[in-house]
């Protein structure tokens, strides 16, 4: 009924349109963030436990809505700052004394 | 003493927002429409002395703001045009006497709201003759002796396009030879700059874009072959404007635009940037002001510099201004405007995305974004200014620290969780707003599905603008 995931992780469809590693950490990243409050959103207060299909559909409209509204990028900009930011700490640990 | 026609159709009917809408839209352009043909055709015949000039203005007044009262439809585009030729017959019989100061004034505010028909634009500029097919003096001697009637891109017998420079194994647009010669990357010469992003991209990644639309140039084209063809003194200013250009063809009493004419305007270099894909697509068919305004690179500060929307001039087919094309307005106020940031664009590309993409094209082949990403990082850490950029950008040990930097690792993962939660608010309530729009969908269309009852699916599973989050039949 709906769209399954194709691998045996999550988001299937968003993972195919983004594989990038960056694309592939926030991910993961959000995955481990936000499944149990997914899962908890599904389960509306009730004993009764989503089943795979609907925690990862959710995920799915999830992930998607972060690309489409800009929220995704915006995101990966903000990881890439402060890898910047930890980076040039590395290089030039004199930088910001 | 000549009575208007539209003077006979006051007042206009009120047109329901709703049912019917077209329908009364088309059944009032078709009272309206004769009307103020008719009413050009008379003016030109009879000159303008021969009318009641209070009379005109007031009918004028009224169908302007009658019109402008409307909804926006393609009927008010049509009647919009014509009320531009009408002002353009009666501009065009003004007369420098006190008296038709009021009318003169009416007529102007009324083109700074409906537009003025377009006139030629004193330089199309082309791509350099290097950048020409070689048989260009040839080809376009003989367009301008072919009529185009209704040219377009998918047109079969009228397809507009860029012409090309064909070496021995490849056809190049000479568009593109062009743009590349005025805004490749110095440093490396695979790269060219995007105007949407003071950034340097593969060449193969970048669109040629009009700034103004290439429908919309074509549009334009055509009101201006009609309306030479409705009014002899525009037909002769135009075609003194024109002389020798190849422009307009006349055959039985009337004027055509040449194949010349639509080709030249659509490959006018003064009109066409580089953008990156993913701002050349959505672009699209905006107006250009409109565009401009809205792109954060450009944004009210373009405009203010330009002295405001109004400043630009519309009066040709393509946008000017202060005599200088739109386009290459923006050209130049962009590089003055992000200098450093192309200068530190230049730098990347020469010192450090192209050897790490050289390195990288060895070892992964899993495309070039996540090598660019990469690379950025390390190059921001070189411009911090030390001496590592050298050693950096050909050193095993900072391949190794680069390729990691978006690795699925625990100190990677600790990074990004760290800005999850920085964002926690924005996060939850997106993913608060797409969870019910799933378990609304699901709800509906599982009947009979143990799916536990949804708590709060009732008040929002549309967002504001009614599109559905979370429905993903297979």
């Amino acid at each position: 009924m709906f769209k399954r995931p194709t691998s045996g992780t999550f988001f299937g469809r968003s993972q195919a349109s983004r594989s990038r590693p960056e694309d592939r950490l926030l991910l993961e990243a959000l995955r481990q963030e936000y499944t149990p409050v997914i899962s908890a959103k599904l389960a509306g207060g009730s004993d009764v436990t989503p089943s795979f299909d609907d925690i990862a559909g959710a995920f799915d409209a999830f992930v998607e809505e972060l690309c489409k509204t800009g929220e995704w990028d915006r995101l990966l900009q903000k990881y890439l700052e402060r890898k910047i930011a930890a980076e040039r700490a590395r290089f030039n640990p004199a930088a910001g004394k | 003493m000549p009575e208007l026609a539209i003077s006979r159709i006051f007042p206009f009917d009120t047109i329901s927002p709703r049912i019917g809408k077209q329908r009364q839209l088309e059944a009032l352009k078709s009272r309206i429409l004769p009307a103020i043909q008719q009413d050009i055709a008379s003016i030109v015949r009879d000159e303008l002395g021969e009318f009641d000039i209070l009379a005109m203005m007031d009918y004028l007044n009224q169908l302007f703001q009658a019109i402008q009262a409307l909804p926006r439809s393609m009927v008010r585009s049509d009647l919009e045009q014509q009320v531009r030729f009408f002002v353009l017959v009666v501009r065009n019989r003004l007369d420098d006497s006190d008296g038709m100061v009021p009318l003169r004034q009416l007529c102007e505010n009324i083109s700074r709201v409906f537009g003025f028909v377009p006139e030629l634009n004193a330089d199309v500029p082309l791509p350099d003759a290097q950048f020409l097919p070689t048989q260009f003096a040839t080809s376009v001697t003989e367009w301008a002796n072919i009529i185009w009637q209704n040219p377009g891109r998918n047109s079969v017998d009228e397809r507009i396009h860029f012409f090309g420079r064909r070496t021995s194994t490849i056809r190049k647009d000479s568009v593109r030879l062009h743009l590349l010669e005025l805004d490749r990357n110095p440093a490396n010469s695979e790269e060219a700059l995007s105007y949407a992003d003071a950034d340097f991209y593969n060449l193969g990644d970048l669109q040629v874009d009009h700034l103004q639309p290439s429908d919309d140039i074509i549009h334009r084209q055509l009101e201006l072959i009609a309306a030479m063809n409705i009014d002899s003194i525009f037909r002769d200013k135009m075609l003194e404007q024109g002389g020798g250009k190849g422009y307009f063809m006349s055959q039985d009493g009337r004027i055509f635009g040449s194949k010349r004419f639509f080709m030249e305007y659509h490959n006018c270099v003064g009109n066409l940037w580089f953008l990156n894909p993913n701002e050349g697509t959505p672009k699209s068919n905006q107006d250009p002001v409109e565009w401009l305004e809205k792109h954060p690179r450009f944004s009210e500060r373009f405009l203010v510099s330009l002295g405001g929307k109004d400043a630009v001039d519309k009066r040709s087919i393509l946008f000017t201004y202060a005599g200088e094309l739109l386009a290459d307005r923006a050209k130049n106020w962009f590089h003055a405007t992000y200098a450093q940031e192309i200068a530190v664009g230049q730098f990347l590309g020469a010192h450090v995305s192209q050897p790490f993409l050289q390195q990288a094209a060895a070892v992964d082949t899993g495309g070039g974004g996540h090598v660019r990403f990469m690379a950025r990082t390390a190059a921001a850490a070189a411009i911090a200014g030390d001496e590592h950029l050298g050693r950096g950008a050909s050193s095993d040990d900072s391949s190794a620290s680069i390729g990691s930097a978006a690795e699925i690792n625990p100190a990677n993962l600790v990074v990004m969780a760290g800005i999850l939660e920085s964002e926690r608010e924005v996060l939850g309530a997106v993913v608060d707003r797409t969870t019910r729009g799933y378990k609304s969908a699901a709800k509906r269309r599982r009947v009979g599905d143990a799916m536990p009852a949804a708590d709060d699916v009732d008040d929002a599973d549309e967002d504001e603008s009614g599109e559905e989050h979370g429905a993903r039949p297979s």
